[in-house]
């Protein structure tokens, strides 16, 4: 069989900072049958010890334990191998290697390699394109590491990021596939030269002052407010991101609590995305290409839990639409339904639910700590209330709960709760009943109350209907449960999405990167939808036009999008009457937000016009005027409104799982978040992500029936949970974690700290 | 308890001249007469969930075609949220009785015989067609309101048909005369004056808020297929549940509460508007369309599986007629697993009306862990019932299946002392940790998967009841 295309699986790895000279050994995450509420367990897998010479894989061990740091304290970075796929003429996917290079009578240096990665994240504030951070390796065929540098034109001469390096594998006998390893920067923070601002400066080497003061405007950038609301320019509000600033600031931080002031201490980091490419010159000259994503991005700080909703998530829903087939067999959606419950479960763990609720605690009031319910009161302009009753909200009380509930579908009974799951269209509503649906007391990508995707909630859905008429047991032996077929082929795009290469450690996959992303950890998923429809360029975290790409519809930059195909694009914020009546909802309407408008995410808002409407075009209705100034809301009155047809663009790269290069260029799925990362996890409540940045650890039950444990970052660990408001001393702050990040970010295993080795020098 | 209690009653409300006088015994003050038809109405609404919980968990098998599944599941999610309300409204009549300072009652005889109030024989049975018939009899109104649709009107006319009252015979009762007759004496401030209400007990009594479980329609109309309505199109009667779990703090809202709670069940004429503004639909009216749906497929339908009549674990009760004994031994042991279950619900609903609601510093109490404990036993029950329906009642190639028991424990009565309540908790939880690891080698796949995450989640309870009495002990010592 010949090969007439090539795979690079999986189609996005994720690459994780860190400076230990050694990456990270492979590992997989497997269940403990004996003790199935626990952690999942962390299993050491076949990994590839690369000589650093030769470049070929010298051998392999299987290690027995995983540590997450050296001896040293110092973070072993995680470094994905991307395999090579030759897609037959007999429509199989098989591993290309020495062996069947040789069948076509080529050699391995018939393979070739290119890596282009971008930092797009102080460009997406200031705009300016001179701000961009890439590196471009070039084709490469040989076996020697390539350095990726990061070259802007506003670094200073010979200044540069270095994103790491990438490495095409010599294949031996014994290791013949035809793979390359992405090597991620080692995490360091790189800062302006600029002479008269030594507190921008102090913590950076000088070597890495390499931001030219006098060329870009990124040390002391500060998102304009508008003098007059009236007169906001396209500006103002391109360089806004969502949350905005998102990048160091000149203290006092953080800026909410600051009077909004945020002036940029000039920082960037080595966090980069973008693509991986090959290409087989065959024997008659022709090219075949192939390409993938790689992110790289933070630590995995907890390897042995999953998010509820996490980027795999939001990839099933782009490659199979926002429900389940109805042909699926009922066992395969029962158990996707209970693995959702207990990645709820996992997340759930980490999250002090008594702060988070918005109790008060410890007589402190809520409205003084970064909850979903504060956030809330701030938007809304009402007074912060918890969300459930605060007598009954403890972490261990709440997590045994979702236990329960993941314990009773192990039994085989379909999911009952199917009608406490908050619907994407519901995230606005802040009555109580709506507060408490499921997920609760965390945030969307949309800034409400975090939804699941479609797919998911249709996943619960689905698992309930044939529950009931299966067979009876007979002799206590139950009916085989039919195997899902998760055969590698070229149709098999789910599979290509969660392949585990080998040599990987499971947090290279997209189940660990979380997936509302307001902005993200990993990767800010909203980015890919900026340019779904073809010829316009919508903001990420709402309707706004922010650009045009079509000459043609020039027209409608600054123009809000209010409906796309019917279905409209903003909710409302409604509440339960003030008075207590518990009668119809009211209106959560402010001085600054009179219609309560509220944006919904792209991701579930589109799932449907994606499945259904992909290349085709399809009907958007637009303000007639600009809304630079905030959204509009939609009154179908004639005249209120224009109508223009536009095409949706496909996802994916044509017959594969890589997000389109036309969605998101190198650089743009990393460019809304923080600058540097390492201000994320310092700013993030954990209302955002609390199976991936932890809020809760070493949780045990205490003396008073109530849980007890340590806030994930503070110092000392002494079981007392230091509450979060920014400026206690007990907590790392912003400094401590620019300057020693390997040191504060702890990982956590089965709950627990889990290095406690020296600390990083 | 009700059938002592009701040797004092002193009329029956079925007969002709139930509209009379009502008249109490002698020997009772009007409040204490009150607490009495309370604690019966609390049996009744206990009794009433339970039946509804058996045959809603009998649905299904492989038995019902196909084409068939759609309805019977819709038919089981009707039972299930009347079951429920009915939860609901336990709770309800609890409060009351909190209000009134009366000890609550979560008591209920296993296989009472003929009652003054009690619609029915308690029976747990399949859902059959008979079945249906008495419970839409007891949740029946005693007179259909004039708006009732004309289909509602004919299945009023088929079941009532079906039970007439015979003077000096055993018969059934609608529940609605209960309560209308509780709402008589508590409406009546010459019978139980003002003073009886405790208004203190308004922060003790159970709260929609942490029972509710966000089982409430919303307050606009949910109409089906409305956007935004996270329920998939459904017909009227298999709505999202309306838990109702009523506070009080005067006999003003007391009556409030019995009127939601009666319009919500069978009395039309006691709806509140705000029930009729938001359309929802009273138990006779989800049950009555599961009749009419079941008559236009035909009386010999058989939705359910062969599960038994009165399913128990005591083959003396089984030989005195009284059930029908589970003799497949790994069966009967799980039957035995579903009953403590259900006694650790029980004893778990007990002790949160003991432990004290209000905290002063407003964070958490083992209280709220204790309700979590009742909704991880309802959790329970389901999969252990789910499991005992398909399980063999006899021997393996005996086509009927065993079924969840509900025999209550020898006694609710929790211990005076707090932290006895909680070496009652970590017995029951130790029983359950035994008798699961007996049952677990010979579970099949599904159990054993449910068995090894229950052990988890005992021996994650069980550490937290010790780390509790060890904190009792050491406050205790200082």
């Amino acid at each position: 069989m010949t090969i007439h295309a090539l795979r690079i699986l999986p189609p996005l790895s994720f690459a994780r900072l860190g400076s230990a000279a050694e990456p990270l050994d492979a590992y997989t995450l497997e269940d403990d049958p004996a003790h199935p509420l626990g952690f999942r367990r962390i299993r050491g897998a076949t990994t590839f010890l690369v000589d650093p010479i030769s470049g070929e894989i010298a051998g392999t061990r299987v290690p027995d334990h995983i540590a997450f740091k050296d001896m040293d304290g110092r973070i072993r970075p995680v470094a994905p191998f991307l395999e090579v796929f030759a897609e037959t003429s007999d429509g199989q996917l098989e591993p290309l290697s020495i062996d069947r290079l040789a069948r076509e009578g080529l050699a391995v240096s018939s393979v070739a390699w290119r890596v282009e990665v971008a930092n797009r994240k102080v460009l997406r504030r200031t705009g300016d394109p001179d701000d961009l951070v890439r590196a471009d390796s070039g084709w490469f065929s040989d076996h020697a590491p390539h350095v990726l540098e990061g070259r802007c034109a506003h670094f200073v001469p010979g200044g540069a990021i270095g994103f790491g390096h990438v490495r095409y594998i010599r294949p031996t006998p014994a290791h013949p596939e035809i793979r390359l390893r992405f090597v991620p920067a080692p995490g360091l923070i790189y800062g302006p030269d600029h002479p008269n601002m030594p507190e921008t400066t102090r913590l950076i080497p000088p070597e890495r002052l390499v931001y030219d003061t006098t060329k870009g405007r990124w040390c002391g950038f500060e998102v304009q407010q508008p003098a007059d609301p009236g007169q906001i320019t396209p500006e103002d509000f391109q360089n806004e991101t969502m949350p905005p600033q998102l990048y160091a600031i000149l203290p006092p931080a953080p800026p909410w609590l600051n009077d909004d002031i945020g002036i940029s201490r000039g920082y960037l980091d080595d966090a980069c995305d973008g693509f991986v490419e090959v290409a087989l010159t065959c024997q008659d000259g022709s090219r075949l290409l192939a390409r993938a994503r790689v992110c790289v991005g933070p630590p995995a700080s907890v390897p042995d839990s999953l998010f509820v909703r996490n980027l795999a998530d939001e990839l099933e829903q782009a490659l199979h639409g926002p429900d389940v087939a109805a042909d699926e067999p009922f066992e395969v959606t029962h158990a996707r339904a209970a693995d959702i419950v207990r990645r709820a479960f996992e997340t759930v763990r980490f999250l002090n639910a008594a702060v988070m609720n918005g109790n008060t605690v410890e007589g402190r009031p809520p409205t003084s700590l970064d909850t979903m319910p504060s956030g809330e009161s701030s938007t809304t302009q009402r007074a912060e209330h918890p969300i459930f009753s605060e007598n009954s909200v403890d972490t261990l009380a709440i997590l045994a709960l979702h236990q329960q509930v993941y314990t009773a579908l192990r039994s085989g009974v379909a999911p009952w709760f199917a009608s406490l799951i908050r619907q994407p269209d519901e995230v606005g509503d802040y009555t109580d009943r709506g507060r408490r649906k499921m997920p609760a007391l965390m945030i969307g990508a949309d800034d409400n109350y975090l939804a699941l995707t479609r797919r998911q909630i249709d996943t619960i859905r689905k698992a309930v209907d044939p529950a009931l008429f299966r067979r009876a047991f007979t002799d206590g032996v139950a009916p085989a449960a039919p195997q899902v077929p998760a055969t590698l082929t070229p149709r098999n795009l789910s599979a290509q999405v969660h392949y585990a290469a080998t040599g990987n450690p499971a947090s290279t996959q997209p189940r660990f990167s979380v997936a509302n992303c307001d902005p993200g950890l990993e990767v800010d998923f909203r980015a890919v939808w900026r340019r779904i429809l073809e010829g316009i360029v919508l903001r990420e975290y709402d309707n706004l036009v922010v650009n045009v790409e079509d000459e043609r519809l020039k027209h409608l930059a600054g123009r809000r999008l209010q409906r796309i195909d019917g279905t409209s694009v903003m909710t409302r914020m409604m509440g339960d009457p003030p008075d207590g009546s518990g009668g119809d909802p009211v209106l959560l309407a402010t001085d600054d937000n009179p219609e309560a408008l509220a944006p919904l995410e792209w991701s579930n808002l589109l799932a449907r016009v994606l499945r259904d409407r992909k290349g085709q075009t399809v009907r958007c209705d637009f303000t007639v005027d600009a809304g630079w100034d905030g959204p509009v809301a939609w009154t179908g009155e004639p005249g209120s409104y224009v109508t223009v047809e536009l095409r949706v663009r496909p996802f994916f790269e044509e017959s594969t799982a890589v997000i389109s290069q036309v969605l998101a260029q190198a650089g743009e799925l990393t460019q809304g978040l923080c600058s540097p990362w390492q201000n994320d996890f310092r700013e993030c409540a954990c209302y955002y992500w609390a199976s991936a940045r932890p809020d809760y650890v070493n949780v045990e039950p205490g003396p008073d029936g109530r849980s007890r444990g340590d806030f994930w970052f503070q110092k000392e660990r002494t079981g007392q949970y230091v509450l979060d408001d920014y400026v206690d001393s007990r907590l790392v702050n912003y400094d401590e974690l620019f300057e020693a990040w390997e040191r504060w970010l702890r990982f956590q295993v089965q709950g627990h700290d889990a290095d406690r080795s020296k600390d990083p020098a | 308890l009700r059938r002592k209690a009701e040797r004092h009653l002193t009329r029956d409300p079925d007969r002709p001249d139930a509209g009379a006088a009502i008249t109490k015994p002698a020997e009772m003050t009007w409040r204490d007469y009150l607490v009495l038809l309370l604690r019966i109405g609390a049996e009744i609404e206990h009794a009433l969930m339970v039946e509804y919980l058996y045959a809603a968990y009998s649905l299904g098998g492989e038995r019902v075609p196909a084409a068939a599944w759609s309805t019977v599941q819709r038919w089981q999610s009707t039972m299930l949220t009347v079951a429920r309300e009915e939860m609901g409204h336990l709770l309800t009549v609890q409060n009351l009785l909190c209000l009134l300072g009366a000890p609550i009652n979560l008591e209920r005889e296993d296989y009472p015989w003929d009652s003054r109030f009690y619609p029915f024989e308690f029976t747990l049975e399949p859902l059959g067609i008979d079945l249906l018939s008495r419970f839409i009899f007891a949740e029946m109104p005693m007179k259909m309101p004039a708006s009732a649709a004309d289909w509602e009107i004919d299945v009023y006319n088929a079941v009532a048909a079906q039970f007439p009252y015979r003077p000096g015979q055993p018969h059934f009762h609608h529940v609605a005369k209960i309560y209308s007759e509780i709402i008589a004496i508590l409406g009546d401030a010459s019978r139980v004056p003002d003073s009886a209400f405790l208004p203190h007990t308004f922060s003790q009594q159970a709260a929609w808020d942490e029972w509710g479980k966000g089982y409430r329609p919303p307050p606009e109309a949910d109409a089906p297929g409305q956007p935004g309505d996270p329920e998939p199109p459904t017909s009227l009667e298999s709505r999202v549940a309306h838990v109702m779990v009523e506070r009080m703090g005067t006999r003003t809202e007391a009556l409030l509460a019995l009127r939601n709670l009666a319009g919500q069940g069978e009395a039309p004429e006691l709806r509140t508007a705000s029930q009729d503004n938001a359309g929802e639909p009273s138990h006779f009216t989800r049950f009555a369309a599961i009749y009419r749906d079941w008559n236009a497929m035909g009386k010999a339908f058989a939705p359910a599986r062969e599960v038994p009549r009165n399913p128990t674990t005591f083959a003396e009760a089984a030989r005195a007629g009284q059930g029908t004994f589970i003799e497949a031994d790994t069966s009967r042991r799980w039957a035995h697993l579903f009953n403590l279950r259900y006694r650790m619900l029980l004893t778990y609903l007990a002790h949160t009306y003991r432990l004290g609601r209000a905290s002063p510093d407003r964070e958490p109490t083992p209280r709220g862990p204790a309700m979590h404990r009742v909704f991880a036993e309802m959790y329970n029950l389901k999969a252990i019932a789910g499991i005992l329906v398909r399980l063999p009642l006899a021997a393996p190639a005996d086509p009927r299946r065993a079924g969840p028991c509900f025999e209550m424990p020898y006694s609710l009565a929790l211990p005076d002392d707090e932290e006895d309540c909680w070496r009652l908790h970590a017995d029951l939880l130790a029983s359950a940790l035994h008798l699961g690891g007996e049952i677990l080698p010979d579970a099949p796949p599904e159990g054993q998967a449910y068995l090894a995450g229950l052990r988890d989640l005992d021996q994650q309870a069980m550490a937290w009841i010790r780390g509790l009495l060890a904190g009792s002990r050491s406050r205790r010592n200082r």
